[in-house]
């Protein structure tokens, strides 16, 4: 185990706060269509490639700022989950085996998306440029500025997201859903209206994630793999059904993979997380801060 | 000779004591009945005893057996059997496969057809024998819960408010079953809130309000013990004389 | 009863008459690989579709048995014969390892696990280079052992892939048949009522742990066991065996054969494998079409996935009402 300098130390964990804060970003959306609509959306990686893919084509193509590049995404991404649900997820809502159902069909989405980004963007990498050459420091640490404005929107993302849920009616009245589906119906909320508010919530944020995402890694067609297994990890560590949750354990997963990375090689630190994540659900179904077990 | 026993039990929930410390003996071939208010444990002292979950403090013995934390099925096993007090039926199988699930526990596939349908026969469910019992009516999924608990061949049965939501004939009807089932030598557990029903059947009655048996008897000593009716109706409703 | 065994029969008469008639390599090899996703589909089914656990390790023990057997026959002197048998033991006992923290949790919560047990054994795989070579892939796997059949050799080193093709049939009749035997028994009986109601199928006296156990070694064997045998046909092994395409395509024979039946997965299996094989000829699309084709499977099947084991219990059904009731 080697030692490093408290320096180099403070310097990954922030940029894994960076990328826990962005794991957050996937994490929530994906924990309020499993806790809100009982189902895993195998798609949800998808919502982040493509979200990264508008952000670039706006930034380099429209050379919109790209701040709002983000912003804009992020709203096209929302349409797309809405437009999703509307056409996949809503039409099989009434039929048995709703898990298995949606598994399946949010696999084929996820593959037709991918071979869609394939054929229409092609295979290369694309790469959003660095817009500010411009580097902050303190205590010693050094981390660009175009980063840590992304750090600043995604903690922005994730705050006005706890607040839209915890203050907005919509947001009870999805957590309401959430816990009694049937019970919601009597007080007269729209499920289909519910549901579809989720998935394009879902998806928006997945989308910002993939956009802020951009500017330090490139985007590519399957590039929503690892952040779906992310999102699955965080989840089930923050515990179903607290968005809390899933924000704290986003932090915690982005500092320990960043550690990781540095104790251990790149190539282990998945398997490590992966054991983690089966060693929690075996001693703990509820994970750290659950609410709920199913 | 006493066939179940549940000595002292105790069963906290996040705080809330949902069995206090409760004894009962229930006799061979006898029918036992279990009342109380709403909330006052009566479900939760059959999960402990089908061994759902064990009883934080206390014992259970079964036949004689300490069968306190023992699984489900080993209990079914053993010779206890129970209904749901709501029917979890097998929804994606016949009503003839339901009851084959418990006949065939330990015979064999053939045998335990010719046992499920007699079973079937005995329950009135016959002109059903084929139907997937998603499609049943409440009266048909509480005559299936009867007899998928009869399926296993056991000694004890707990039938947790198989009554409910009946009619008074169908009410008659089973009452008529059961005591059929009692005179074949299996002991009855029977929660119930329908008052007429259980004065009826049963030879002994406990009581049990928030957790704590406050009463145990026979039907008459039961139906005019001043506690139970303080518990049922309020102390208003209380005879002097009983007091 | 009698009439459906004839049935058998002829498929499996013509089946094994393949090989006179249809002369070309090609369309060998197509049954060769649509009859090992058959044995994968069956085999998951068994699990998913009987007991109602959606795994996703299938393709880890799948892979597991494939490197097991390649790497033992490599570096022991045991025929790959009878490492494919210790292939798919192996894959069996991982998954009793995989199977116990699935015992407790329901639903999505499975899920994910057995995902996690299929990315971390693709994950090792892929890094363990010294062990597995990695994603430079283990080469030189021997071929199946020749023997002596009648005094005339059989030859699994040449050309023709026809030996292979009779050893995978026979694999896939085993298979068929211990899974014929599991759903029309009482076992069978027993996993549909976990499935259905876990709690009551214990107040009514079924095993519940004993039964998943037993049902996710019997069908990992069965994985592991076909991976093996797909190792020392293909002779080359990458990480991929344990890829998300495993998956898809073990979903997607299910789904056009039919989720809760026997036989269908296995169909299904095969339709899928030769209409990939078409597909493949319009380029890069059919990647597409698989995700649309299950997609629209799903919309259009008309209680979405059709858990209805009715028929293959009609089997039983049949049998004792002949025998004659009461």
């Amino acid at each position: 185990m080697d030692t490093f300098s408290f320096d180099i130390i403070a310097q990954q964990i922030l940029y894994g706060l960076l990328m826990g804060s962005l794991y957050g970003l996937m994490a929530v959306g994906f924990s309020l269509i499993w806790g809100i609509m009982d189902m895993l959306n195998f798609a949800h990686g998808e919502f982040f490639m493509l979200g990264g893919y508008f952000t670039y084509y706006l930034f380099s193509i429209l050379h919109i700022n790209p701040v709002l590049s983000i912003f804009i995404g992020m709203i096209m991404i929302g349409g797309l989950g809405a437009l999703i649900f509307n056409f996949f997820i809503y039409p099989i809502n009434k039929k048995p085996n709703w898990l298995i159902n949606t598994i399946i069909i949010t696999l084929g989405v996820s593959i037709c998306a991918q071979n869609l980004a394939l054929i229409i963007f092609g295979e290369r990498y694309k790469t959003l440029p660095k817009f500010i050459h411009y580097t902050v420091s303190f205590w010693g640490i050094y981390i660009g500025a175009d980063r840590l404005i992304i750090l600043i929107m995604a903690l922005l993302l994730l705050g006005g997201l706890w607040l839209f849920i915890q203050k907005t009616n919509i947001g009870i009245s999805m957590q309401a859903v959430g816990q009694n589906k049937e019970a919601a119906q009597i007080i007269g909320l729209s499920i289909k209206g519910i549901y579809t508010i989720t998935f394009a919530v879902s998806g928006a944020l997945a989308g910002a994630a993939g956009g802020l995402l951009a500017p330090i890694y490139s985007i590519y067609p399957s590039v929503g793999f690892m952040p779906l297994l992310m999102a699955f990890l965080v989840v089930i560590l923050g515990g179903l059904g607290s968005i809390k949750g899933a924000i704290y354990a986003g932090f915690l997963l982005g500092i320990v993979e960043s550690l990781a990375i540095l104790y251990l090689s790149t190539a282990w630190k998945d398997v490590a997380m992966f054991a983690l994540m089966i060693l929690v659900l075996s001693f703990r179904p509820k994970g750290l801060f659950g609410t709920r077990s199913e | 000779m006493n066939i179940l026993s549940v000595e002292n039990c105790t069963k906290n929930f996040s705080g809330l004591k949902a069995l206090n410390e409760v004894s009962l003996e229930i006799e061979k071939d006898k029918i036992y009945g279990l009342i109380g208010p709403n909330g006052a444990g009566k479900t939760t002292l059959f999960n402990v005893l089908a061994g759902v979950y064990p009883p934080d403090r206390g014992k259970i013995r079964f036949k004689g057996n300490d069968i306190t934390g023992v699984t489900p099925t080993k209990i079914c096993r053993m010779g206890m059997s129970r209904t749901f007090q709501v029917p979890k039926p097998f929804i994606e199988l016949t009503v003839v496969q339901n009851i084959m699930v418990g006949t065939t526990m330990k015979s064999s596939l053939r045998k335990g057809y010719g046992k499920a349908l007699e079973i079937i026969e005995f329950v009135r469910l016959k002109e059903k024998t084929d139907y997937l019992t998603g499609d049943l009516t409440i009266p048909d999924l509480r005559k299936l819960e009867l007899g998928r608990a009869l399926a296993t061949e056991p000694k004890v049965i707990l039938l947790d408010e198989a009554m409910a939501g009946l009619r008074p004939s169908e009410v008659k009807e089973t009452l008529s079953l059961l005591k059929q089932i009692n005179a074949g030598g299996v002991t009855l557990v029977v929660i119930e809130h329908i008052m007429e029903a259980v004065m009826t059947i049963c030879n002994r009655i406990a009581v049990l309000n928030y957790g704590k048996k406050i009463a145990e008897g026979t039907p008459d000593q039961i139906a005019n013990n001043a506690d139970v009716i303080s518990a049922y109706l309020g102390d208003e409703y209380v005879f002097p004389e009983d007091r | 009863m009698k009439k459906n065994a004839l049935y058998y029969l002829l498929v499996i008469v013509f089946l094994f008459l393949l090989p006179l008639f249809i002369k070309q390599q090609y369309i060998i090899n197509i049954m060769v690989l649509a009859s090992i996703m058959a044995i994968l589909s069956v085999s998951w089914n068994l699990l998913s579709g009987y007991l109602g656990i959606f795994s996703f390790g299938h393709p880890a023990f799948y892979g597991f048995g494939a490197y097991t057997s390649a790497l033992l026959s490599l570096h022991t002197a045991f025929s790959p014969w009878i490492t494919m048998f210790i292939g798919g033991g192996f894959a069996a006992f991982f998954s009793f390892v995989v199977a116990l923290p699935t015992l407790r949790l329901r639903g999505p919560y499975v899920a994910v696990v057995t995902l996690a047990f299929m990315l971390i054994l693709g994950q090792v795989c892929h890094n363990w280079i010294s062990l597995t070579q990695g994603p430079m892939g283990l080469l030189g796997i021997p071929t199946l052992t020749n023997f002596k059949l009648f005094g005339k050799l059989v030859n699994f080193a040449g050309i023709s892939r026809v030996p292979y093709y009779y050893v995978i049939m026979i694999m896939l009749i085993i298979t068929m048949y211990v899974a014929h035997r599991i759903v029309n028994s009482r076992l069978g009986l027993h996993l549909m009522a976990i499935r259905e109601s876990e709690e009551a199928a214990a107040a009514t006296g079924v095993r519940i742990t004993r039964n998943k156990i037993g049902v996710f070694m019997i069908s990992s064997f069965f994985a592991g066991w076909v991976g093996a045998f797909y190792a020392h046909y293909i002779l080359i092994l990458t990480p991929d065996v344990f890829a998300f395409f495993v998956m898809a395509s073990i979903l997607a024979s299910t789904l056009i054969g039919g989720w809760g039946t026997l036989f269908g997965p296995a169909i299904g299996a095969f339709i899928l494998t030769f209409l990939i094989d078409y597909a493949k000829n319009l380029g890069d699309i059919h990647h597409f079409l698989y995700g649309s084709f299950l997609i629209i499977a799903i919309l259009f099947m008309p209680k979405g996935v059709i858990v209805s084991l009715q028929k293959s219990f009609l089997i039983v059904r049949s049998r004792f009402a002949i025998k004659g009731e009461k």
